[in-house]
């Protein structure tokens, strides 16, 4: 199993010089597993680049598929919906998996193309066949690999954490979540348990509490307490704050590595990493 | 007056090492009178920025007139994330079209909500007033005179000629020329036929966009596409250089900013235009200036040059 980084950031793009080499692109990543089927978990502006690269792979000639997972609605995980060129090409099928707190997920991913903020108008615009599966704690039914979701409170939204499995490894991600604060959500360690890797929002490396509150995500204490309890093999740090330059993830990364003694990487877009 | 460039690019943001020249931030300017108040118009991700530079100059709680040419997402989501929202004494004037019978308070309530955003706007700190802007019928906002005149894009939009120190900036964006279609409300598949009607309705927007862009300092265009590109895609709302040129020439302009780059234009690409536009322009009579983010540009009599902001660029 093998996942690609086409987006990295949270909260909004960061674009720049200072912000080249971890890269700007919000939340996307590409998961294939060894028979080559494929899924994405979110839809942040890195999958955009990620539409493009889809289109040699059947999705040109309408004969792509594609589950996409989401770790919640925000805007830094769903914005390249009407951007993601395979949308347009009929004979394209595209399931997408979450959830939201009013167990609606249809409707909001419908008004991301209200008329008002997108020319599209409709979902219904849309070429492709695009599914929305509404999702609860549980396994998903998702071709060619084993899913498990988890619904985590992140804000006033909902989001939902994922443990994937493929090959004989698994992987979870855990990218939109509001840990308690006297520790890491028992549930959120209970999905990661064991797994050869684990991905989790560090977007607050010093956890300045203000910011903490008043944007929700994890602070990089939470991800390595997540991975150290759950026997993660490895740690990748991700959701980057977008104006945290390549030198502050820099030293983000060698804090993480003096606070833990468990393999952590920071996560860089157009990387590919083997699970 | 003085306009600064925060976000240049259109449809959705391009961070990355071939848009670091140009910039990858959506669509933002700022103008500001040289008593020092400001307008920004348009709140794409540039508008982020903007705010962290405002709270770095501890300038949070000045009052702000913000100008939307329309909702589209890469004119408003860097809102949620503007720090002088955030900020319990700020006072975010909003000003904007109203396309539809919704309440417009409601509209960018509906955009700026929780399952988008991490903070809606019925949760920040900031006071928020809301103006309905009538193309053709001018208001004030702070000391700068603004003149809304209508644009031809999907649901609606609208320009803005501003103008303040006795010099005037105009805002053409989003806006398809105004011959091959008319936009409305309803889903463009491609170009439909024009009706008589549609084609008056394209000949007043043309009339009053001339009117209002006329004897401009400065007319910051949509130049979205190169010819080609609006040759396969003329229903999505965007102009090219050479429209903006037509538009402008002829009409006591001095300069055309080229604007809402779009976002597969890399900076080679970019650089390409820039030079084939300066040198069109030469012949037309106009200064042709790419916008950069980052950019400064002083407008009016004794102006200095285009200049970067310090600690901007690559």
């Amino acid at each position: 199993m093998k996942v690609r980084f086409w987006g990295v950031r949270g909260f909004y793009p960061a674009a720049g010089a200072s912000f080249v080499r971890y890269g700007g692109n919000t939340a996307a990543l590409e998961i294939v597993n060894d028979q080559g089927d494929r899924l994405a978990i979110d839809f942040g502006t890195g999958a955009v680049p990620l539409g493009r690269a889809l289109l040699g792979a059947g999705f040109g000639a309408g004969k792509g598929a594609l589950s996409v997972l989401l770790s919640h609605t925000h805007l830094d995980h769903t914005a390249a919906l009407p951007f993601f060129v395979p949308v347009f090409i009929p004979g394209n099928k595209i399931d997408i998996f979450g959830a939201t707190s009013d167990g609606k997920l249809q409707g909001v991913l419908e008004s991301l193309f209200d008329p008002h903020v997108c020319p599209i108008n409709s979902l219904r615009n849309l070429g492709a066949t695009v599914s929305v599966h509404n999702v609860a704690d549980g396994p998903v039914a998702v071709p060619g690999f084993s899913v498990r979701a988890l619904l985590v409170p992140h804000g006033k939204a909902t989001g939902v954490a994922w443990r994937i499995e493929a090959d004989g490894r698994s992987l979870a991600v855990i990218t939109a979540i509001d840990h308690p604060p006297q520790g890491p959500l028992p549930t959120a360690v209970a999905l990661a348990q064991g797994v050869d890797m684990l991905m989790q929002d560090a977007a607050w490396p010093s956890s300045p509490a203000h910011l903490v509150q008043r944007w929700g995500g994890a602070s990089l204490g939470y991800a390595i307490s997540v991975a150290e309890l759950a026997g993660a093999q490895q740690l990748v740090l991700t959701h980057h704050a977008p104006n945290h330059s390549d030198g502050d993830i820099d030293a983000m990364l060698a804090d993480a590595r003096r606070r833990t003694t468990l393999p952590v990487r920071a996560a860089t877009e157009g990387e590919t990493l083997e699970v | 007056m003085q306009a600064v460039f925060w976000g240049v690019r259109g449809s959705y943001p391009t961070p990355g090492p071939d848009t670091v020249r140009y910039g990858g931030n959506t669509a933002c300017v700022e103008l500001t009178s040289a008593s020092g108040e400001r307008v920004i118009i348009d709140a794409g991700t540039g508008l982020a920025r903007l705010g962290d530079y405002l709270a770095e100059q501890g300038e949070l709680h000045q009052p702000l007139d913000l100008l939307l040419s329309h909702l589209h997402w890469d004119h408003i989501q860097g809102l949620p994330f503007f720090a002088p929202c955030h900020h319990p004494d700020a006072n975010l004037s909003i000003h904007a079209l109203r396309p539809d019978a919704v309440k417009l308070s409601d509209i960018v309530r509906g955009v700026a909500r929780h399952e988008f955003f991490p903070v809606a706007l019925d949760d920040m700190a900031a006071s928020f007033h809301f103006h309905e802007v009538h193309p053709g019928r001018a208001f004030g906002a702070r000391s700068f005179d603004v003149r809304p005149f209508r644009l031809n894009h999907p649901f609606g939009a609208v320009g803005y000629r501003v103008i303040a120190d006795g010099t005037s900036c105009a805002y053409v964006c989003d806006t398809a020329p105004f011959d091959l279609l008319l936009h409305k409300k309803h889903f463009l598949k491609g170009p439909e036929p024009l009706s008589a009607a549609d084609r008056r309705s394209l000949q007043r927007r043309k009339a009053s966009l001339l009117h209002a862009i006329a004897g401009c300092d400065t007319v910051i265009y949509d130049t979205h596409y190169t010819q080609d590109e609006y040759a396969r895609f003329p229903h999505y709302g965007h102009s090219t250089p050479d429209h903006a040129l037509d538009m402008c020439a002829g009409q006591g302009i001095r300069r055309v900013v080229l604007f809402h780059h779009a976002p597969n234009h890399n900076d080679t690409q970019m650089d390409e235009i820039d030079a084939h536009y300066r040198a069109k322009g030469d012949l037309l009579g106009l200064e042709v200036v790419t916008a950069r983010e980052g950019m400064v540009l002083p407008m009016g009599p004794g102006r200095r040059a285009p200049h970067m902001r310090p600690g901007t660029g690559p």
